[in-house]
């Protein structure tokens, strides 16, 4: 059973040319490190995203290699810079395979 | 009795009127500025991911039963969680966890949601949420008298190794310092709220079970009536306050 769920995506439905904007995104993950011990003494097995990745219209503009030294439910934000309008797509997978993504659609109005 | 004794309890009296007379303050005025500021962020907070869930949960048909959605306008949610626990007709104390697992129960013909687990965390958080910016209140009357007397005076007894009871840190000890920590009063008003030393979101009975381990006492269960009334005492220490919840703790 996948525990990734529930990723978020906060961008503007609308962005000037050539401004910069904030992406900001977000996924409900555990993040195990797997440097804990249970009750009885038994390693919990890590369990953590390993991959963030960005698309604009299929060109990758941001990749994250995450380590266990991320906390719980990982939140980036960055900036992007945009032209035309297109279409933006956050790719999430953890260690045990799973993968989840949101999208959003970004218009560009000219800049004034 | 002595006149030395009741000098001493006409001071004590004195003192537990002074402290009476504070308005309660919220988990939140004891928080720095990154998890105030995270708390604020309706994006970053990330007890909201569990309000999404719970939104969700609530719309979404439970198996062949209906949805909550089926029975309840999610409009007309707004404003219930101000008001528990409370007992309820039959004359059951319950809280928010217990007033859905009733109704899962009861209308849905499901047996109730384990207690911390995500779905009822969510459904809870969810209908906590609904009532933010609203002032808790919680009713002390005639027929939560006996709970509320019952929560008072586990609040006031003595737990643990570390022999402490609720309301010494709570209320005597509020707003000074217990190693890094800056000891709050204790509020329920954030809560379902997401912790930071759990990583997680906890419930009320959550947070007692890691207060009470703190205090190396053997915690009692989540669910419990003893929690309950502890649960509907401590809320009503902290009616007025406005319902934050999924707040952001330490």
């Amino acid at each position: 059973v996948s525990r990734l769920h529930t990723p978020r995506l906060s961008v503007p439905d609308v962005v000037v040319a050539g401004q910069p904007f904030e992406v900001r995104v977000m996924v409900a993950h555990e993040m195990e490190t797997g440097f804990r011990r249970d009750l009885h003494g038994q390693r919990i097995p890590r369990h953590i995203v390993t991959h963030v990745r960005v698309r604009v219209d299929d060109e990758e503009v941001l990749r994250v290699d995450l380590g266990p030294g991320v906390a719980a439910n990982p939140y980036f934000s960055f900036q992007l810079c945009l032209d035309a309008p297109a279409d933006l797509r956050v790719d999430w997978q953890d260690d045990d395979g799973a993968q989840v993504d949101s999208r959003a659609r970004i218009d560009v109005r000219p800049r004034a | 009795v002595p006149a030395p004794c009741v000098a001493a309890l006409a001071v004590l009296a004195t003192i537990a009127a002074c402290m009476a007379s504070g308005e309660p303050r919220s988990g939140y005025d004891y928080l720095g500025p990154e998890n105030r500021a995270l708390q604020d962020d309706a994006f970053a907070n990330p007890g909201m991911l569990w309000v999404e869930r719970g939104a969700q949960a609530f719309h979404a048909a439970a198996g062949d039963a209906p949805a909550c959605s089926a029975c309840h306008d999610a409009a007309a949610m707004r404003g219930v969680a101000t008001r528990y626990p409370l007992v309820a007709d039959d004359g059951a104390l319950l809280n928010l966890e217990g007033r859905i697992n009733r109704c899962r129960v009861r209308h849905q013909r499901h047996p109730p949601l384990p207690y911390e687990s995500d779905a009822l965390l969510a459904l809870t958080t969810w209908l906590a949420a609904q009532s933010r910016g609203m002032r808790v209140a919680v009713a002390v009357d005639a027929r939560s008298a006996p709970f509320h007397a019952r929560g008072r005076q586990l609040y006031e007894t003595r737990l643990g190794q570390l022999g402490l009871a609720c309301r010494h840190c709570h209320e005597r000890n509020a707003g000074r310092r217990l190693r890094g920590e800056t000891i709050s009063e204790g509020m329920l008003n954030g809560y379902p709220a997401y912790r930071q030393a759990w990583q997680s979101l906890g419930s009320t009975h959550r947070l007692f079970r890691w207060c009470n381990e703190a205090v190396r006492a053997q915690p009692w269960e989540a669910g419990s009536p003893e929690y309950l009334a502890l649960e509907l005492y401590v809320a009503a220490r902290g009616n007025g306050l406005r319902i934050e919840a999924p707040a952001v703790r330490r």
